[in-house]
């Protein structure tokens, strides 16, 4: 009897202690996002390319590159990996410019309490009226992997939004 | 009983991070609605959350991490909104063209607004941009054939610049020549501290001389180039923008105003705006022309009369107003030629006046002679008042050759 409540005031002070080690190394996945924008450039033939550079200049009406990559670090599959990226304040997605090899990508408009396809995603007005959800209603992104996720595969996702 | 608690620990582990996560949401999404043009100095945070299964067990949630460093924990991606300077300025009051002014005229006044279309409270300084006389055509803001005119004179005392109090633009109805501003004004150089998605009306102020003729145009333009904000006083002006230098952990600034017609630089961004507008003479253009024509002599009475002694011949003179603005208060004064007499009664064309001290007064009464003339007569006034544009008027008056 008495072992068992020692045991259960164990446990009660283990729970009161917090999570200690948010160290990532010892997670699965390694998640690494990055923000960039598009910048044109002369090469050294003098023809005009297109280059990505860590987010820089970024003023009203801007677009930026959010890319987020995965990599499973460990020696188990990771599987119904699902990534989520709630749109940033002060920015608004632009249309079809999603990308994810592999995974099924949703939105969500209500705060990422639901997410679907943008063909079932709708609003109402004031007066009740249905309409189609447009890109500055979005408020979440995800991507859901849809094969497990091998140890030591990788791979990324990415959206564009432009700052209001 | 161990696998037990490790299942409790993990629930507290996932517990915490969900609390954190909920805490994320909370600060990228406060409630209230999003202005337009995001403040320069604004962070943007951005952070992706996967969750994923060992087996059929849900793991731990993972938040990205944004610096690059796995050891420190996840941290957003973040960067700094930037300084972006765009700025616009208009002439107000185009729809009546010109601003219309009479020669000698004072405080002379073509209104414009400055918008700040940037993110960003800015100063911005003024200058008044005159043309060379007789230069042109410049472009104008007014409907043709207005919107191209050649430059004829300049303001004729130092050109002012004022700038309105409240820092408002005029709503509607803006009346040109005038103060349309909503606070008194101001004389200054620069605008202070105007917050972006704002407006402000400013003046050019000229003095046009008596010298100026009908039809006349002064070509002036309003150039506005952006300053520090921020600050008391006049902020230093932003001559270059931070385009072409690598971006920093600050604000930077970067140019993307359109090119106003009397920019500095004609092509790219440069942190001006400028638009013109003008100032038209409209004066009065007197000519007067005049006449004689013998109407009667005593030998051939009213059939082809000659001019011999004691014939009456009439003087018309004909004021015409060449000009584009009425010529009020028009007093035509004659003398008697020499050799004639003043045929009473004769004046036409305005209330008549008479001096018998060759001019120096007119308060002399006249009454008629043997042939209908009064001798003492030396000069005579007509009152003609109001010549109209492009109107001519006749004032005639007729004497007896002596």
């Amino acid at each position: 009897m008495k072992a068992k409540r020692i045991w259960i005031l164990w446990l009660v002070v283990l729970l009161a202690i917090p999570a200690v080690s948010r160290a990532q190394s010892k997670d699965h996945i390694q998640l690494t996002s990055k923000a960039e924008v598009e910048q044109e450039a002369f090469n050294a033939e003098g023809k005009k390319e297109i280059n990505r550079v860590p987010a820089a200049k970024v003023v009203p009406g801007s677009e930026v590159i959010f890319t987020t990559t995965y990599v499973n670090t460990s020696k188990e599959k990771a599987e119904k990996a699902v990534i989520t990226n709630p749109l940033p304040e002060h920015m608004v997605y632009k249309e079809n410019s999603v990308q994810g090899k592999g995974t099924q990508i949703t939105f969500s408009i209500d705060n990422g309490k639901s997410f679907n396809i943008p063909a079932k995603l709708f609003v109402f007005d004031a007066a009740g009226r249905k309409f189609p959800a447009r890109p500055q209603d979005y408020t979440h992104i995800r991507w859901e992997l849809q094969t497990p996720l091998q140890p030591g595969a990788a791979g990324e996702v990415s959206f564009r939004a432009i700052l209001k | 009983m161990k696998t037990q608690r490790t299942d409790r620990i993990r629930t507290v582990r996932w517990l915490s991070t969900a609390l954190l996560f909920a805490a994320i949401l909370a600060m990228v999404f406060p409630a209230g609605a999003w202005a337009l043009g995001t403040a320069s100095g604004t962070s943007i945070n951005n952070q992706a959350t996967i969750s994923y299964n060992v087996g059929t067990i849900p793991q731990s949630p993972i938040a990205s991490d944004g610096d690059g460093n796995f050891g420190n924990g996840p941290e957003f991606t973040t960067f700094v909104v930037d300084n972006l300077v765009d700025l616009n300025v208009s002439t107000l009051g185009i729809a009546t063209g010109p601003v219309a002014v009479t020669p000698g005229a004072v405080q002379q006044v073509i209104a414009f607004q400055v918008d700040n279309e940037g993110n960003t409270v800015q100063d911005f300084i003024l200058s008044a941009i005159g043309q060379a006389n007789g230069s042109g055509p410049y472009a104008l803001p007014y409907g043709a054939p207005d919107n191209s005119l050649n430059d004829d004179f300049d303001s004729s005392s130092p050109v002012r610049l004022f700038v309105d109090d409240l820092g408002q633009a005029p709503t509607t109805g803006y009346t040109p020549g005038t103060w349309g501003g909503v606070g008194t004004e101001t004389e200054v150089g620069y605008i202070d501290e105007l917050a972006a998605d704002n407006s402000i009306t400013v003046y050019i102020v000229i003095d046009v001389a008596l010298t100026q003729t009908d039809g006349q145009v002064a070509i002036y333009g309003m150039q506005a180039q952006v300053a520090q904000g921020g600050g008391a006083g006049q902020g230093a002006a932003i001559a270059n923008d931070d385009s072409s230098s690598a971006d920093t952990a600050g604000v930077d600034i970067v140019f993307g105003d359109a090119v106003g017609v009397d920019d500095p630089d004609q092509t790219d961004p440069d942190g001006y705006h400028s638009s013109r507008g003008a100032y038209r003479v409209g004066s009065a253009a007197l000519t007067v022309a005049k006449v004689s024509v013998v109407q009667w002599d005593p030998v051939n009475l009213g059939a082809n009369p000659k001019a011999i002694p004691h014939a009456r011949v009439r003087y018309t003179i004909t004021i015409t107003n060449g000009g584009s603005v009425d010529a009020d208060n028009i007093v035509l004064t004659d003398a008697i030629p020499a050799n004639t007499w003043f045929y009473v009664g004769s004046v036409t064309g305005g209330a008549a006046a008479y001096s018998n001290d060759g001019g120096g007064t007119y308060t002399y009464g006249p009454s008629g002679g043997a042939y209908g003339e009064d001798q003492a007569v030396t000069n005579v006034q007509a009152t003609v008042g109001t010549v109209a544009a492009g109107a001519n008027v006749d004032v005639t008056f007729e004497v007896i050759i002596q």
